[in-house]
């Protein structure tokens, strides 16, 4: 009776191992819905992009409120560039679809990839998508901005493109920077602190007049704290690009002895009950509670977040303001902050087997292009936008339509289609900037380089086994980080201790860590050359 | 009650009571707060002041959630899914239990081991994606009702219910001239009532809930179920740490209003079925 059972389960699994075989090794999945060409109603115009009217099905993500495939945009796309475009949006759990699919090699004719996607690399070598470095001479928009924006360079693989990047071309710039009450500077008779000295007085005036009060909040523990902090006080959180050490140089922060300063100022603000308590704990939620509500004073984190805590402020308190502070400077003499990264360098990949590359490749450049950049931010012009002294304004009548929903910049974006959020590879955020409270271009305009600003910037291309590498080591040596950070801040254990955790840090590979990061940095810059 | 209470019994009958009602709350509580904040203002919200009652009411939310036409869409999807899911699920796993449950269908062991196996060792998302695809299922209704048919952990709960029916019906069934379809649906399905029952609300629930299939093998957003535009609205319309698109995000209260509105349905019809499923936890342990 055994004997016949385990043969059933054996013959079983057999039959399973052989089904999925099959299934794999047939490499003849269908093609669903490829570029077929769209039947030719108009005729090949002259001035249009491509001669042939084509179709591309392209996969993305989509947001809330959904976005507005129909919009009249995407004929007039069609119009310029008689390319008929096939949006397949999908709502949610996007990075696992997009994960399915690739493994399955079932792409569409293109496809977003998320940055930082792991699988990415792997397919590209794979040879599932279409190199765009044999379509150079298509690609005149592209290649322009990659001989000035380098940052593109981090999304090749073995030095050659594959996919088209989102790109940044302005943004409504924010970071996570110095936010205080300006309000309770005046009130107190302070002037604006001018160094992180300066910085620990004024919070400290700010506890003796309000001892109830938390002067300093942040959200999601010590990781978000020291993200800002540790670069303004002249280190990092973990790996990071310093700007400052040899022309610039990946460092693991944590690893240096010149970390321990800003431990010892957090530490200096915690022990005199001036940062908030709870910083390891607090949620986002509960840092916006503390701050609309006034019982906090200062964050360092994302400036945007002041807009709404203004407006919670204005119902109690019409005098309470919250302000930008210029950067402070720290002991080593630098003034320096972290801004949100230029570029979002999603991929979109055309598949290796789309009918069209040529076009498609064409296509996707034009949208770099000067006027795709326009149609794919701003809408039609003339309906949707007029050009003024060279310069696109959107039309009193669109922002009027969308004025009264909850949330404009969104339901004006994705009605009409365009933009980040709907379908823009080089992304224009003035539309942004003209929906949103006047105090973000404000400070919008202070988050520039010349204030002491620096992009935060992309990790370079790591090889397969560079990863694997990486993977193991940066496990052993984040939550080695992760344990002990709290514990120096608080003051569990003493900072003469630091210099033993440097050790440790090293001993569990913290410098290897560095060194595959600046390899992988040379090879990069070697080969953009 | 003739019997007087005593202290002792008295007392622990308080704190029983006592218990029940602090766990009542700990459970409602929670629900009751995604209605306030809802129905709240949204700077209130974010001020911390909605604690017990809502502040500044108003149905702001609800209105933009309904504005957005796929709401409506998705809801109706996802009764059609529930509805048709569950029929083709019942119908599915009743025709897979009653052979099994014959003691003189040929090789039953064998077809029960094999059937096992697949509740044990499942082929993964891939080898499944691909399937769905080569059949031609993707972005159609049938690649959320079909691959699902049949749970095999139900399935074997009503083999075993299928069971318990005595030898001797079918045997006098047969020398009527009744065939094995007739048998099933004119004796065994009648009879097995609680454990159809069951099936049903088990099958309906996982449906109403279930948003992972249409994630990956829908395409159009007309085909979505209501948890997906749910899904999309509370996860990934959250702060991120590292997110430099925070000044988007969607506002609480909406995503409270979306959460509403999606278990509504289910709080209201709740009460009404919650003692099947008291009941369904019973079917099917073992008799034998």
């Amino acid at each position: 009776m055994k004997t016949k059972s385990w043969l059933a389960v054996l013959s079983c699994t057999s039959l399973l191992v052989l089904a999925a075989c099959s299934g794999n090794s047939g490499d003849s999945v269908p093609p669903g819905k490829s570029s077929a060409v769209a039947p030719q109603t108009e005729g090949s115009k002259g001035n249009k992009l491509l001669d042939k009217p084509i179709t591309i099905h392209v996969l993305s993500t989509d947001t809330s409120p959904p976005v507005n495939t129909k919009s009249p945009v995407f004929d007039y796309i069609f119009e310029r560039t008689n390319v008929r475009l096939d949006l397949e949006l999908a709502a949610t759990n996007y990075a696992q679809r997009a994960q399915t699919i690739v493994a399955t090699n079932s792409l569409p004719d293109v496809m977003k990839i998320p940055n930082g996607s792991p699988y990415f690399a792997e397919a590209a070598k794979n040879g599932l998508f279409l190199p765009l470095d044999d379509y150079m001479a298509d690609l005149p928009n592209l290649s322009k901005i990659m001989k000035q924006d380098k940052e593109i360079e981090k999304n090749k693989v073995d030095g050659k493109l594959y996919s088209f990047p989102v790109l940044g071309q302005w943004k409504l710039q924010l970071a996570q920077a110095p936010m205080m009450r300006v309000d309770l500077l005046q009130e107190l008779g302070l002037s604006v602190p001018k160094t992180f000295n300066e910085l620990y007085q004024v919070l400290k005036k700010m506890k003796e007049k309000y001892p109830d009060s938390i002067p300093f909040t942040s959200r999601e523990g010590a990781k978000n704290l020291l993200r800002p902090l540790a670069f303004a006080l002249g280190s990092g959180n973990r790996m990071y690009f310093d700007p400052a050490i040899d022309g610039g140089k990946y460092v693991y922060g944590q690893a240096h002895p010149e970390f321990k300063a800003v431990l010892e100022y957090v530490h200096k603000l915690y022990a005199e009950k001036l940062l908030d308590p709870d910083y390891a704990v607090n949620t986002g939620d509960q840092m916006k509670e503390k701050l609309s509500a006034g019982k906090a004073f200062f964050y360092y984190d994302n400036n945007s977040f002041g807009v709404n805590f203004n407006t919670a402020l204005l119902a109690s308190n019409p005098k309470a303001k919250f302000d930008l502070l210029p950067l402070m400077q720290n002991d080593r003499g630098q003034t320096r902050n972290w801004m949100y990264a230029k570029d979002w360098l999603h991929h979109f990949v055309i598949s290796a087997k789309a009918k069209n590359p040529k076009e498609i490749v064409k296509f996707f450049d034009w949208l770099y292009s000067d006027e795709g950049t326009l149609i794919t931010n701003y809408g039609i012009e003339g309906k949707h936008f007029k050009m003024v002294g060279g310069k696109p304004v959107i039309e009193e009548s669109v922002i009027k339509e969308f004025a009264n929903t909850k949330d404009p910049y969104r339901y004006m974006q994705n009605t009409l289609g365009v933009g980040f959020l709907a379908f823009s590879l080089n992304v224009d955020e003035h539309p942004m900037a003209v929906v949103s409270p006047p105090e973000l271009s404000k400070w919008a305009e202070q988050i520039v380089p010349d204030k002491g600003y620096v992009y935060e910037l992309f990790d370079p291309p790591f090889t397969s086994a560079e990863s694997a590498k990486l993977k193991t080591l940066q496990s052993k040596v984040d939550t080695l980080v992760d344990q002990e950070m709290d514990k120096f801040i608080i003051g569990t254990r003493p900072l003469s201790d630091y210099d033993k955790f440097i050790q440790q840090l090293k001993d569990s590979g913290a410098l290897e860590i560095e060194k595959i990061y600046n390899d992988a940095y040379v090879r990069l810059m070697q080969q953009s050359k | 009650m003739g019997k007087r209470m005593t202290l002792g019994s008295f007392s622990f009958d308080a704190v029983i009571y006592i218990l029940l009602t602090a766990m009542m709350f700990a459970f409602l509580y929670p629900l009751y707060y995604i209605g306030i904040i809802s129905v709240s203002d949204g700077i209130s919200v974010m001020r911390g002041d909605v604690k017990w009652f809502p502040v500044g009411w108003n149905w702001e939310a609800y209105r933009t959630v309904l504005a957005n036409p796929l709401v409506l869409t998705s809801y109706g999807n996802t009764l059609l899914y529930t509805g048709l899911g569950t029929f083709v699920n019942v119908v599915a796993t009743a025709l897979c239990a009653y052979p099994l449950s014959r003691s003189r269908l040929y090789g039953r062991k064998v077809f029960t081991v094999l059937i096992i196996i697949t509740m044990l060792v499942h082929g993964g998302m891939i080898p499944t994606y691909i399937v769905v695809n080569s059949l031609g299922l993707l972005n159609s209704i049938w690649a959320i009702i079909i691959p699902p048919a049949i749970n095999v952990w139900y399935m074997i709960i009503m083999r075993t219910f299928f069971q318990n029916i005595p030898n001797e019906i079918h045997e006098s069934a047969f020398m009527d001239g009744a065939n094995d379809l007739v048998i099933l649906w004119r004796l065994v399905l009648p009879l097995s009532l609680p454990v159809i029952a069951t099936m049903v609300m088990f099958y309906a629930v996982w449906h109403w809930n279930s948003f992972f299939p249409a994630t990956i093998y829908l395409h159009e957003n007309k085909l979505y179920p209501v948890q997906v535009i749910l899904r999309s609205m509370v996860i990934d319309g959250s702060v991120q740490a590292d997110s430099s698109r925070d000044l988007t995000t969607i506002v609480t209260s909406m995503k409270y209003a979306m959460i509403m509105i999606t278990i509504l349905p289910i709080i209201c019809v709740y009460p009404f079925i919650q003692k099947y499923f008291v009941k369904g936890a019973m079917v099917g342990s073992l008799k034998g």
